[in-house]
């Protein structure tokens, strides 16, 4: 397994910003070691999010989640929208 | 000679709230707490398989019961707060099906398993306290099935702080409207079924709302009754043997 190392320390931060209307901008970020780690824990998020959005998000609106690093830089975007198409 | 005040003891504090306790019974449960242990956070009490040969009361931090996957995962099962015996029927379950562990720094006070059977033996009131704590726990355990199974994160969070504040307040251990929670996020989320994200998320999303403060290890619900409505909150579970809802005041 190949990990992809931040080459400064065991850990980097990172944060999860999800778009879902209200947009809750995340202020501590989670420290994860390697961008497998980052990759892992934004599909379970978004799992959970996805799950939970029948109560709370209307899927065809959207859902968007960007991963920055500590300058700020979009390392992974994970986008979920649902579509009915008009015949 | 115990006075019947003295409540610095947090398993007779929490037996002593289920029961009417004699002056006997409060010496009793004072003397089978005398020989305590300090233990770092993140330390086994028992492990998995293991037979466990002696009860534990946890007087001081939080301990839990969990189950490690062998890919790393860890799930906590419940949690073990001040004033919390594990475990009671521990001669006649044999093998553990799980670990139980410590938190954060925690002082427990081992119990020979004779000096438990002669304690219950001999004092019906304790023996009576200790059959509803184990009642408790069952309803817990569902509590937090049904907390798994159907709650969304902002309903879950806001379940387990009524539930801690709750049981904490049964011990003393609310002060201000506010309790310990000596647990990181990882904590949170190995108990709630969530990523560390999702509950940073919902933390930051509750106090953004001003419903709770987390600062220096402790909780303070600042709207407690909107937090208990979230979460469709009864605290009834926690207190089996009562008649209705005794609802605490936090």
């Amino acid at each position: 397994v190949s990990h992809l190392n931040d080459g400064v320390g065991d850990v980097s931060r990172y944060f999860f910003n999800i778009e879902d209307g209200q947009c809750i901008i995340d202020e501590e970020g989670s420290e994860l070691p390697d961008l497998a780690a980052v990759r892992a824990i934004a599909t379970r998020t978004m799992g959970e999010v996805i799950r939970e959005s029948s109560q709370q998000h209307d899927l065809r609106k959207g859902l968007t989640m960007h991963v920055l690093d500590e300058d700020g830089g979009e390392v992974i975007t994970v986008r979920v929208t649902m579509d009915e198409p008009t015949h | 000679m115990s006075q019947p005040t003295d409540c610095s003891n947090p398993f007779v504090h929490k037996l002593r709230g289920l029961v009417n306790l004699s002056a006997a019974d409060i010496a009793a449960l004072e003397e089978i707490s005398y020989n305590t242990f300090l233990l770092g956070s993140q330390s086994d009490l028992i492990h998995e398989d293991e037979v466990p040969k002696d009860a534990f009361v946890v007087l001081e931090g939080f301990a839990c019961r969990y189950r490690r996957r062998l890919t790393g995962q860890r799930q906590i099962m419940a949690y073990l707060l001040p004033g919390d015996l594990c475990d009671v029927d521990a001669p006649s379950q044999g093998r553990m099906d799980h670990a139980v562990g410590t938190l954060s720094t925690c002082v427990v006070a081992w119990v020979p398993h004779q000096a438990l059977a002669k304690l219950i033996a001999r004092h019906p009131n304790i023996a009576q306290a200790l059959h509803l704590t184990k009642l408790a726990e069952v309803a817990t355990a569902h509590e937090w099935i049904v907390n798994l199974g159907c709650r969304s994160a902002m309903e879950r969070v806001p379940h387990l702080f009524c539930e801690l504040m709750t049981r904490l307040e049964a011990v003393g251990l609310v002060q201000d409207g506010s309790c310990p929670l000596p647990l990181t996020q990882d904590d949170l989320a190995d108990t709630l079924g969530l990523s560390t994200v999702h509950v940073n998320r919902t933390l930051q999303d509750l106090r953004r709302q001003g419903l709770i403060e987390l600062k220096s290890r402790r909780l303070t619900l600042l709207k407690p009754q909107r937090v208990r409505d979230m979460a469709e909150f009864s605290p009834a579970y926690l207190r089996p043997g009562t008649q209705g809802d005794r609802h605490t005041v936090f």
